[in-house]
């Protein structure tokens, strides 16, 4: 009925207005039709995304005419078109491309399915978003669902392996709570830092913690900007990249609730091989006797000994469980995503855990077509306790990894009284034979306290307004503010400094140390952008932004220690139980100041070009020069756009990319450029008097960091989008380095000033390979990525050489830094073996004092002595690869993903060798050496080690050595993940929408071939001057999950 | 109506931008840091940096004894303290830590008093305290500089505040003739204003007396025996030092700056690390709390087979000097006897100059400028306090021998042994001798050279500026 009317309507106007009516379809079927047609109403729909979200922006256009439109903030549009034959044509970046015909109804509603092709990804750019296909730079995005379900305590973590480019280092082993060292193509200073910047939802933090607190389920994608063009829009703080963090936010329609819980046990990986007590008692004696001293009479009766595995005391199966529940929903208006989370990880070295309670809340609200607000609030709480590790303060011998390394096995870790063993006690003290210094680590991990508390507040609060449109103006202000705790208490039970032979049943006041640190970090910023996009003419695309932004960081640290000595009790465990009590207060603070703008032009999605330039001020740097200024350009050329390539099937993308870019690192500290006057306050008999000394060298100049790095990058997308390829080239230099430069020692109160100075180069290449392996019932995939990064030094400011430093402490001289190599070089001695006769002895350059027995080391530079000369290059600590690999497959209700990832081409120096390899046998010592050393009276068996005993000649705690460097190459399975969906009919009977349940497990397998904890450990921390160091560092961990995940 | 919100976008944009002042935002005032542009500008300000001028001395004399005692043949080495060996057996090389410190720490004290003798003449203040301030900082300068010159011979002279780091390349090393030239007049002026300790209280400050006794020991030390005479012999006229009765109360962390002290390093224990560390450096190890308290006890300079064997029978200064830890056979020292709480917070001074010191200098001057009689009087002042009989009828060479074997065995652990050996010019005799009784810590790697008797120009500062050069044998 209402059809016929219609038609009688539209019948009538054709006759009045002949001409109006618009030919259609000749284009597509190659002849005019003869029928005038009438013009109608326009058709009116609503385009929603699968959520049934309104989508805005959306194209809309009539498929074979000029008519175009696009829809609104609420997904509705309008468009002038034809008959019900007529097929519209809708397109969205990151959604697939939908036809469908008008219909008789005029009225579409319309869903847009999410674009599965790498290709039509949106990616997240420094203040924007943009399609991959436009995308004229360097950026890699890990999307979320690749990293949610992960099993890590840090989102770091799960980056490991995951972007080419990117490396993840836990030089710090499986630490509860350690957040890994992250470094994107290389390292880019020597006197600044080389941390990423980290950006949450446009927050540039300048406390990296607040990203490390992020509960990987919350994540929509991470992007990383790794070239200069890229990175260049966040200015003086990108030159080490930048990592952009995008929570989930909410959407409209139902609420969704997705719950995800998992509990597990870790295990250390790999326990280094010791000596029993039988095998250290014989080796024990053998040292004292070629020495002529005396051993302990006990060790003739070893029943009467224990034979304690140090390691197995220490270490222990540990559980961790994480439950994350997560809400979406809104309506048109209002959309929410509220999540919480709860996470307890004991340590697999005891006395060590974290447990994190973390909450995220992001709000969007539409106050009218052209209002929109939103927050975003992520509150979390933490306690972390933790235990002497190198890098955590207090002495090394109280390091409990190392002490268990190093304890003979002969002393038991519990008396029969309940009592912790000690070594320095009867009857191992006899002759003056044990080493006092060590000390029960069970004792220390049982008893030591070091607990930080930190309560993390991250906001986030923007208001957008278009005023017209294609232009965007947007205020952006947020604040994260962080309160630390940190308690440390030694208590009167613990043998330590003061109380060397404290223990459970003699304690002693003397012994107690305690120490109350509390800091808070406040930083706030407030972004100003203006974005305007438009279109000309069909084909060309622009749009340009305007930033003005200021960010300001203050932080205060006030300590509180108890005068050691003066604890009155030990029923309170903080300084207030001490009569006498220290303090101490220190400030930190930064502003800075910028001001960018960034054009974006193509012409028909086919030649993109991109410029931006940024200017900060920041008070970091010298008055003199303080501002910086940071441009960048890239251009792209989509090959596969082109006319001669439409006859072509195999490539689906083709594009090849060239950028260049400035950026600038200002992580050098707040006011290095200084030079101040310090406290050194003397005595004159007893009376204390204030004093101080001048320090620093000032310097007014100091300024940026420069970096330039040209790129070059090729996309392209193969056989129907089942490969897809990235590759990119990069050179980045960096000039002016933040570099502390020694001066002459006469200079007196300085021995070093920042300043700006020398090169260092950066070469590397990046693959990254997507396939498609299977699709269908069973379905496979495969996320490929190598990089090659290697680093150069150019110029040390005029000298050839920085001054060597320590492989680990006491062995000196190690790494050095000089022009024309690149970094981490590690230099040592060449072991030749063992010196069996006086012919060889005599026959041979020796290292000074050598007999028979010594050492043989290598004469290196054939000058026919041995000395200093001799030192040469044993390894490098920085990988030349840097490689991951994820596959993931299903098969009807299972899933399984894999991640494999390692490096390749670097060195690690086995630093707890300089006792576990010595020859005084007072310390436990590997199994290798058991048996395997000289013998005088046998000269000739084939040995390893030089003779036990008395110390003569080359000294393998004094020198790095070649049996101290490994090969630092591994191989890890890094995670494997085996998930099972409860099918839908199952799952909704249980009322869930959707259910599936996993095992997991971490670190199943690491291929290395280094016997120590932790195949990349570093015990200096993130220092490019001493990369892969180690000395009783966490170990890794290996760890199995069950996990389960529904939906409702 | 488009107009409109145009307008009012661009109006938002200008009120956010002109909201701030640039340079404002980004200069920043930091709480806890003075800069150096606000200071030295008034009395207190000298004040408390004379007091820091003092303060970084504590670094030097924090290790003195490892290149000052553990080269020679009172002390030895362990296999415990590797770092330490090469230093006991004369290997060391130029990249050696403890040389490299040494160096710097030196010149960081004559840096800071190069600023305040820079910077004070320009301020308006008391003139007494400003020429007094003058004097100590030229006292303490003159102090550091003797040191470098008897350890690395020529050096850098650097009596300027240097302000830019071109002209920290521009000094070279200086003869050690013109080194010794501004010691001496650096001593020279502060000897004319210093006051005496019948003036002021000894309390740790550089005095007339210390200068004196300084400078004497400069002399001496060139084997201007000429000179120092009238320095020593009014020194010891003013009358205002004595030897102490008791020998062990010399040392005790209750009777700081007694009177035999003519200058100490100050130590004081308050919880802030700024006492001293030798009660436990000096422990054996193993003794745990027996001896000292607060830390490991490290035995860094054990004393020697040798030095134990040089004390006579009877010799009241034995027990305090030079102890055996029974349940090891390992000599240490009881001078610096203190429980502390922690690593640096002991109150043991670590002495410079005492009386006992400048009186057999004294001797040794008398006797090398043929007094031998007036020499032994010294000399056996010396010896009677330790309840020894009186030395007589020595000839010149028994003399001097017996004077040079007096100063071992009561100076012992204080840092002098191996400058007397240098002095004297025995080292390479005594070292050799000592090496071939063959009795101590790995004795036979002892590598003795005459061109040991200077220590490496370190590594460090020449690879920083190529044109200093090296001591003979170090290349």
């Amino acid at each position: 009925m209402r059809k016929k009317l219609f038609l009688t309507a539209t019948s009538a106007v054709l006759l009045q207005l002949p001409l109006v009516g618009v030919v259609h379809a000749h284009a597509r079927s190659g002849h005019v039709d003869l029928v005038w047609q009438q013009p109608q109403e326009p058709v009116t729909g609503r385009v929603t995304n699968e959520a049934g979200e309104p989508l805005a922006g959306v194209s809309v256009s009539v498929k074979g005419t000029q008519q175009r439109s696009s829809t609104n903030n609420n997904g509705e549009f309008q468009i002038q078109a034809g008959g019900a034959a007529d097929v519209l044509v809708f397109s969205y970046v990151g959604y697939e491309n939908k036809e469908v015909s008008v219909g008789p109804q005029r009225t579409v509603l319309i869903q847009l399915a999410t674009a599965e092709t790498a290709i039509d990804e949106v990616v997240v750019v420094g203040y924007g978003a943009q399609s991959k296909r436009k995308i004229s730079t360097a950026v890699s995005k890990v999307s979320g669902s690749s990293i949610n379900h992960l099993p890590v305590t840090t989102p770091g973590n799960a980056l490991a392996g995951m972007a080419a480019g990117v490396q993840v280092q836990s030089g710090g082993g499986d630490t509860p709570g350690q957040a890994p060292t992250i470094r994107i193509r290389g390292i880019g200073s020597l006197g600044g830092g080389n941390a990423p910047l980290y950006v949450v939802d446009g927050y540039p933090l300048q406390d990296a913690s607040h990203f490390s607190r992020i509960s990987p389920s919350d994540i929509e994608s991470i992007e990383v900007l790794k070239d200069a063009a890229s990175a260049s829009i966040y200015g003086s703080r990108a030159a080490n990249g930048v990592i952009l963090v995008t929570t989930k936010r909410g959407k409209s329609g139902k609420t969704t609730f997705n719950v995800n819980a998992y509990s597990g046990l870790q295990q250390v990986y790999r326990k280094m091989e010791m000596m029993n007590a039988q095998e250290y008692l014989q080796y024990a004696k053998d040292a004292r006797n070629a020495s002529g001293l005396d051993y302990p009479d006990v060790f003739d009766t070893p029943e009467q000994l224990a034979n304690t595995d140090w390691q197995d005391v220490i270490f222990q199966s540990a559980p961790m469980s994480e439950f994350r529940l997560q809400a979406l929903g809104g309506n048109e208006k209002v959309q929410f995503s509220i999540s919480g989370s709860y996470l307890a990880q004991k340590g697999t070295l005891k006395g060590t855990d974290y447990k994190l309670a973390s909450m995220r809340t992001n709000l969007d609200a539409a106050l009218s077509d052209r209002l929109k607000i939103g927050v975003n609030f992520a509150p979390s709480v933490s306690i972390r306790h933790q235990q002497p590790l190198p890098g955590v303060s207090g002495p090394a011998s109280y390091v409990p990894v190392y002490a268990a390394l190093l304890m003979p096995p002969v002393v038991s870790a519990r008396l029969p009284n309940g009592d912790y063993g000690q070594n320095n006690v009867m009857p191992f003290t006899q002759y003056g034979f044990a080493e006092t210094g060590i000390h029960n680590p069970l004792a220390v991990l049982e008893l030591n306290e070091n607990r930080q508390n930190t309560l993390n507040l991250f906001n986030n609060a923007y208001l957008s307004w278009q005023p017209i449109d294609g232009l965007e103006i947007k205020t952006q202000g947020g604040a994260t503010v962080s309160a630390l705790t940190n308690q440390t208490y030694i208590p009167s039970t613990l043998a330590y400094a003061t109380s060397p032979f404290a223990n459970l049943s003699t304690p002693s006041l003397a012994g107690i140390q305690s120490q109350t640190n509390s800091g808070r970090n406040i930083d706030w910023v407030w972004e100003n952008t203006a974005t305007y996009t438009r279109n000309f003419n069909d084909v060309h695309n622009l749009s340009g932004l305007l930033l003005f932004s200021m960010q300001k960081t203050d932080n205060q640290l006030v300590a509180s220690t108890g005068r050691i000595g003066s604890f009155s009790n030990d029923i309170i465990t903080n300084p207030t139980a001490a009569t006498e009590q220290i303090g101490s207060l220190t400030y930190g603070r930064s502003s800075f100041l910028s001001y960018a703008a960034r054009v974006n032009y193509d012409y028909k999605d086919k030649y993109i070009l991109m410029a931006s330039v940024r200017t900060d001020a920041s008070s970091r740097f010298g008055p003199q020069n303080r501002f910086g200024v940071f441009q960048s350009y890239a251009a792209a050329w989509r090959i596969s756009e082109e006319s001669f390539m439409e006859s072509q099937q195999l490539f689906n993308e083709l594009k090849l990319r060239a950028s260049y870019g400035e950026t600038g690192n200002a992580n050098i500290g707040d006011n290095t450029w200084m030079s101040s006057v310090i406290a050194r306050n003397y005595s004159f008999g007893d009376e204390r008097v204030p004093g101080t000394i001048l320090q620093g060298l000032q310097n007014e100049n100091l300024t940026w960091e420069k970096n330039k790095q040209v790129n070059l990058g090729l996309d392209a997308a193969f056989l129907d989008n089942r490969i897809y390829l990235t590759v990119d080239v990069y050179r980045k230099n960096t000039a002016g380095m933040l570099f502390s430069k020694e001066l002459p020692a006469i200079v007196g109160y300085a021995t070093s000033f920042y300043t700006n100075i020398g090169k260092l180069q950066n070469d590397g290449f990046e693959v990254d390979l997507q396939t498609t392996n299977l699709k269908g019932a069973f379905s496979w995939s495969t996320n490929l990525n190598l990089s090659f990064n290697r680093t150069k030094v150019l110029d040390l400011g005029g000298r050839e050489s920085l001054n060597a430093l320590a492989g680990t402490p006491g062995w000196p001289n190690v790494y050095k830094v000089e022009v024309g190599q690149p970094l981490g070089n590690m230099y040592g001695f060449i072991i030749d073996g063992v010196v069996r006769n006086e012919a060889q002895l005599n026959g041979n350059p020796q290292w000074p004092g050598s007999t028979v027995g010594s050492y043989q080391i290598r004469d290196v530079d054939g000058n026919g002595s041995i000395n200093e000369g001799d030192r040469t290059l044993l390894g490098n600590g920085l990988p030349d690869f840097v490689y991951g690999m994820t596959n993931t497959l299903a098969y009807k209700n299972f899933d399984l993903s894999i991640v494999i990832q390692g490096v390749l081409g670097s060195n690690v120096i086995n630093g707890a060798s300089r006792h576990t390899e010595l020859w005084v046998g007072r310390f436990n010592t590997v199994k290798g050496m058991a048996n395997n050393y000289f013998d005088p009276a046998n000269p000739d068996r084939d040995v390893k080690y030089a003779r036990v005993g008395p110390r003569t000649g080359f000294s393998t705690a004094g020198e790095l050595h070649t049996y101290a460097v490994y090969n630092g190459s591994f191989l890890r399975v890094r995670n494997l993940t085996l998930g099972y969906n409860l099918s839908e009919r199952i799952a909704q009977k249980l009322r869930f929408s959707s259910a599936r349940i996993y095992v997991a497990g971490q670190n199943l397998l690491t291929v290395s071939d280094y016997p120590g904890f932790n195949p990349e450990p570093s015990m200096y921390g993130d220092s490019v001057y001493q990369p892969g160091s180690d000395q009783g560092t966490y170990p890794s961990n290996r760890s199995y999950l069950l996990g389960i995940n529904f939906g409702f | 109506m488009k107009k409109i919100r145009v307008v009012a976008a661009l109006a938002c944009c200008w009120t956010t931008l002109s909201m701030v002042s640039c340079t404002d935002f980004v200069d920043l005032k930091y709480p806890t840091i003075v800069g150096q542009d606000q200071y030295y500008n008034t009395q207190s300000d000298f004040q408390a940096a004379v007091n820091g001028l003092y303060a970084s001395l504590r670094p030097v004399y924090n290790d003195f004894h490892t290149l000052a005692e553990l080269p020679s043949d009172n002390t030895q080495a362990n296999d415990y303290t590797l770092g330490l060996l090469s230093l006991d057996q004369m290997t060391w090389l130029d990249n050696n830590t403890n040389i490299q410190n040494l160096w710097l720490n030196s010149y960081r004290v004559i840096g800071q008093a190069n600023t305040i003798l820079a910077r004070i003449n320009a301020i308006a203040m008391d003139e007494n305290v400003k020429t007094r301030f003058i004097a100590e900082a030229k006292f303490i300068r003159a102090l550091m500089y003797f040191n470098l010159v008897r350890f690395f011979g020529d050096v850098p002279l650097v009596v300027n505040e240097i302000k830019t780091e071109a002209e920290a390349y521009g000094y070279l090393r200086e003869s050690a003739q013109v080194v010794y030239d501004q010691i001496e007049l650096d001593l020279t002026d502060a000897i004319a204003i210093l006051p005496s300790v019948g003036q002021v209280e000894n309390d740790g400050r550089a005095t007339k007396g210390a200068a004196q006794g300084l400078l004497g020991t400069v002399y001496v030390a060139q084997r201007s025996f000429e000179e120092a005479l009238p320095v020593l012999t009014e020194l010891i006229g003013d009358g205002h030092y004595k030897l102490l009765d008791d020998y062990e109360a010399l040392f005790l962390a209750s009777n700081k700056n007694n009177e035999e002290m003519l200058f100490s390093i100050q130590y004081h224990s308050n919880g802030n690390a700024e006492g001293s560390n030798f009660s436990i450096l000096f422990a054996p190890f193993g003794s745990g709390t027996e001896i000292t308290s607060g830390g490991n006890p490290a035995q860094v300079n054990e004393g020697t087979q040798d030095l134990w064997d040089a004390f006579e029978e009877g010799d009241a200064r034995k027990p305090v000097a030079i102890a055996k830890y029974s349940p090891t056979g390992v000599y240490y020292t009881r001078k610096f006897l203190d429980k502390p709480t922690a690593n640096y917070e002991a109150s043991n001074n670590w002495p410079v100059l005492r009386y006992a010191d400048v009186k057999l200098l004294y001797a040794e001057t008398l006797n090398e400028l043929g007094r031998g009689s007036d020499a032994m009087d010294e000399l056996n002042d010396v010896r009677r306090r330790a309840d020894l009989d009186g030395l007589s009828g020595l000839g010149q060479a028994a003399l001097r021998d017996a004077i040079q074997r007096e100063r071992r065995v009561e100076l012992c652990f204080e840092g002098h042994r191996w400058f007397d050996l240098l002095r004297t010019g025995n080292m390479v005799d005594v070292m050799s001798a000592y090496k071939e009784k063959g009795v101590g810590y790995q004795v036979d790697s002892y590598e003795v050279d005459s061109y040991k008797v200077l220590l490496p120009i370190p590594f460090r500062e020449r690879s920083l500026n190529p044109k200093l050069t090296q001591n003979n044998g170090y290349e």
